[in-house]
């Protein structure tokens, strides 16, 4: 076994941050990343067939100091177990091992958040997420005419990046309208640089003369075998569905999407403790200011913590591992004061920006109640919202029995893709996510190879160290 | 005082809870059911759900025999399939110990036969190499453990047995009316009570005053995502240490006992990767094309065990009308049957097989006497 005295797990802004910080500080320190290089999902790398030669790239400031400290990149290792102590679960190139460290820091992100609406299981359809990953790092449109729905900044981002690389923006349907997003200005303007971009991006949309529907929703994703095209509603300051629109918008893909939800899998499975906190982005492990949870020597950084975005991030990571390196007595009490008390302040500056920004996406309760019953919630079980209906008239009040009822949630997502709205639909009828709870997190945390697991063994490797009684 | 009063007040909704409190009801009594977290939420609901005669002990036979039955009858509810099985001897050594344990089993009345290893195959193509003997069960198969809190929900309601979820018993006292029993937000009076706490019986029965002779286990119970069909029944293992099923969905549910870690009252328990490596390498052995799969789930079950590995089913000695169920070696298959025995002597009446009274241990608390 590997010992450590921090090991960062996710290679995102916040994870780079924290491991450059420890390693810096003087902590024997790992970052694992489950991807080919650190980045994450806002700063990943181009693939290195792709690489254009010298041009700067978002994230490149935090790879370089990363790379010019001492900290351990373990690069394509998946964690797939934790256990305190802490014990670190991996599966690498070379196999499986366990690594040890006094100190842990989770900044394992989110998951995009979607909510389910008729047709959204049909190929064509993809999260906002997934569609900047595919222009910025793959550098493939998501489709030659593209629908982009949802709430949220990225909604503008992907309809611009789609122009950009020279696509069509079918239709531009936000939930929000003008003043949800003016509402906002004030705490905009303490990033004129992002107003400037976000400036820029519209004129980009009007300049195409694309469609934009404000305070509009997909009531249905039309298609046989792929994407056809989208019906619209407007939607009243709850979000629910109240005049359609009569024509149908053609388009052969959709990207959408309503925001982040931090990643807990890893904090639930630790048992950590977690609230309810939609302006987070839904449940959250509960940390200090210095990021540390309840249990000594566990942090968790980042939009993990709570959706405040990019420039958040960072910083978040870099009080954790100085709060860390306190505790492992590689500074004392002045070092850590002197040099948290100015990263204190730029990171409630960005946060009041990111949650801003991120408030857009809080989903409102007529989006959950538009929800119709013959539309599939869990796409890896092909569970619909009417079947969560009637697990609740069964009499089950908590996620976990409707999952045990109705296998939402059980498939190879682990309930990345449908947790979030069948909770939602879940609290609802019964009243409050608290009552609903979060679905028990199991390993692995992603599916891995059985082969991986198992290795090449003999009939004598396998230890039965007791039999059965007879 | 003005707490509702009931016949019989139960602790713990697994299957053996639940099925005491269906057979009270069917007795005339007004029965009263709670639950800590929801209804099988523990072992009854995350266990692999093999209902094998091949597994169980022959001292318990005819209650596996009968628990099996009642989950025939169960069906399509609880997800029932009788697939038929096989247990595998992969060496000399395993085929001697299984001769043997078919024998014994026989004798206690369950239809298994010792067939060849090649037999074996012909069942189950997929199989890997070399299968040394092996024995075969018809009425082997297996229900969907995960609709347990689901079915009996609608059976308790059915029966009106009045159930509390979410409800975990903080104090039971004594008196001359019966146990008052003090839940989270809810007490009542109970004329008799039953313990049925699964792996939580050790803290139920503290709180009545006893010291209950439970070791807890950590079974891990594993998932593969969807694969083409490849096995057709149940296979398990001469020394107990597998049991592997392709559910109609296409996913392989693995189990067999292998030890996690983990300590009820704190939670669900964990996997560990020696446990799971091994339980997973044993089911690769048997069956070959589970290297291509993937793993997606894995956890944890607890289970409850006495020291003589036989159940604790009977009246608390000391304490009349208190009763305890629980500790039962396959648990899953016999509860159903289990319970209704209990609740025949609750009842008053002459149950059709003995119980296991509990007054075999020294229940007095450490440091009692």
């Amino acid at each position: 076994m590997t010992g450590y005295d921090v090991i960062v797990i996710g290679a995102g802004p916040a994870g780079m941050a924290a491991a450059t910080r420890a390693a810096e500080l003087g902590a024997h320190t790992a970052l694992i990343e489950q991807g080919p290089e650190p980045g994450g999902q806002v700063y990943r790398p181009l693939p290195s067939q792709f690489s254009a030669g010298g041009d700067a790239h978002p994230g490149d400031e935090l790879r370089e100091q990363l790379r010019s400290s001492t900290a351990t990149v373990l690069a394509k290792h998946a964690v797939w177990n934790l256990a305190d102590g802490y014990h670190v679960d991996v599966i690498g190139p070379q196999g499986t091992k366990r690594l040890q460290a006094r100190t842990l820091i989770l900044a394992t992100g989110t998951y995009e958040r979607f909510v389910p609406v008729q047709g959204w299981t049909l190929p064509g359809v993809i999260g906002l997420g997934a569609a900047t990953v595919l222009i910025k790092s793959q550098q493939v449109l998501p489709g030659r005419n593209v629908v982009v729905a949802g709430a949220g900044p990225l909604l503008l981002l992907v309809a611009a990046m789609i122009l950009e690389a020279g696509g069509r923006v079918a239709a531009f349907v936000d939930l929000n309208g003008v003043t949800d997003w003016t509402a906002r200005l004030p705490t905009m303007l303490s990033r004129p640089d992002l107003i400037w971009q976000g400036s820029r991006w519209w004129s980009r949309l009007l300049r195409a003369g694309t469609p934009v529907f404000r305070r509009h929703v997909i009531t249905c994703i039309e298609g046989e075998n792929d994407v056809a095209g989208v019906q619209l509603a407007r939607v009243d300051r709850n979000w629910r569905a109240t005049h359609r629109e009569a024509r149908t918008i053609a388009a052969d893909t959709v990207c959408m999407g309503n925001g982040l939800c931090p990643s807990t899998d890893m904090t639930r499975l630790l048992k950590l403790g977690h609230r309810f906190a939609p302006e987070l982005g839904g449940w959250v492990p509960e940390v200090d200011e210095n990021f540390r949870s309840e249990r000594e020597g566990l942090y968790v950084v980042g939009d993990g913590a709570g959706v405040r975005g990019a420039a958040a991030a960072p910083l978040s990571g870099e009080i954790a591992a100085l709060s860390a390196a306190h505790a492992l007595e590689r500074i004392d009490r002045d070092q850590l004061e002197r040099a948290r008390t100015p990263l204190v302040q730029d990171f409630r500056r960005a946060s009041r920006f990111g949650l801003t920004m991120s408030g857009l996406t809080t989903v409102r309760a007529g989006l959950i109640s538009d929800i119709s019953s013959d539309t599939v919630v869990c796409r890896c079980e092909d569970i619909t919202r009417g079947q969560i209906d009637d697990a609740v008239a069964a009499g089950c009040r908590d996620i976990n029995q409707v999952k045990a009822a109705t296998r939402c949630g059980m498939g190879p997502c682990q309930g990345k893709m449908c947790g979030d709205a069948a909770t939602s639909i879940l609290a609802s009828q019964v009243g409050s996510h608290e009552q609903v709870g979060q679905l028990t997190a199991r390993p692995p945390f992603r599916p891995v190879d059985t082969k991986a697991l198992t290795g090449s063994f003999d009939y004598d490797d396998i230890v039965m160290a007791e039999h059965a009684p007879t | 005082m003005s707490d509702a009063s009931f016949d019989a007040v139960i602790l713990g909704g697994g299957v053996m809870g639940s099925a005491v409190a269906l057979r009270l009801a069917e007795g005339g009594m007004r029965v009263a059911l709670f639950e800590q977290q929801a209804l099988g939420a523990g072992a009854s609901g995350v266990n692999a759900g093999t209902l094998s005669l091949q597994t169980k002990r022959a001292a318990l036979m005819p209650y596996a025999l009968a628990g099996h039955e009642l989950w025939r009858r169960a069906g399509a509810r609880v997800g029932y399939r009788e697939t038929g099985g096989l247990t595998l001897a992969f060496t000399p050594d395993e085929a001697g110990a299984l001769e043997e344990l078919v024998e014994q089993r026989r004798q206690a009345g369950a239809p298994i036969e010792l067939i060849h290893g090649d037999r074996a195959r012909e069942l189950e193509p997929q199989l890997g190499k070399p299968i040394e003997a092996a024995s075969y069960c018809a009425l082997d198969g297996y229900a969907n453990a995960s609709l347990t809190g689901l079915y009996y929900r609608g059976l308790l309601a059915e029966a009106g047995v009045h159930v509390r979820e979410a409800q975990r018993v903080e104090t039971i006292d004594r008196e001359s009316r019966g146990f008052r029993v003090h839940a989270t937000s809810e007490a009542c009076i109970g004329t008799r009570l039953v313990l049925a706490g699964g792996a939580w019986l050790k803290q139920a029965g503290a709180l009545l005053g006893i010291s209950l002779p439970i070791i807890v286990r950590a079974n891990i119970v594993s998932v593969t995502e969807r694969m083409p069909p490849l096995l057709r029944g149940v296979v398990l293992h001469t020394y107990g240490r597998l049991t592997l099923k392709q559910k109609p969905n296409g996913t392989f549910l693995i189990g067999g006992a292998w030890q996690g870690e983990g300590d009820p009252t704190q939670g669900p328990g964990r996997v560990t990767p020696e446990g799971l490596i091994g339980n997973l390498r044993l089911a690769e052995y048997a069956l070959p094309p589970l290297a291509r799969s993937r793993l997606i789930r894995s956890w944890v079950g607890y289970e409850a065990r006495a020291p003589d590995v036989l159940p604790l089913v009977g009246e608390i000695p000391d304490y009349p009308n208190a009763y305890v169920i629980g500790a039962v070696l396959g648990g899953y298959t016999i509860g159903p049957y289990i319970g209704r025995l209990l609740g025949d002597a609750v009842l008053g009446q002459e149950p059709e097989l003995a119980l296991f009274p509990p007054a075999r241990f020294d229940l007095a608390p450490a440091g009692a006497n």
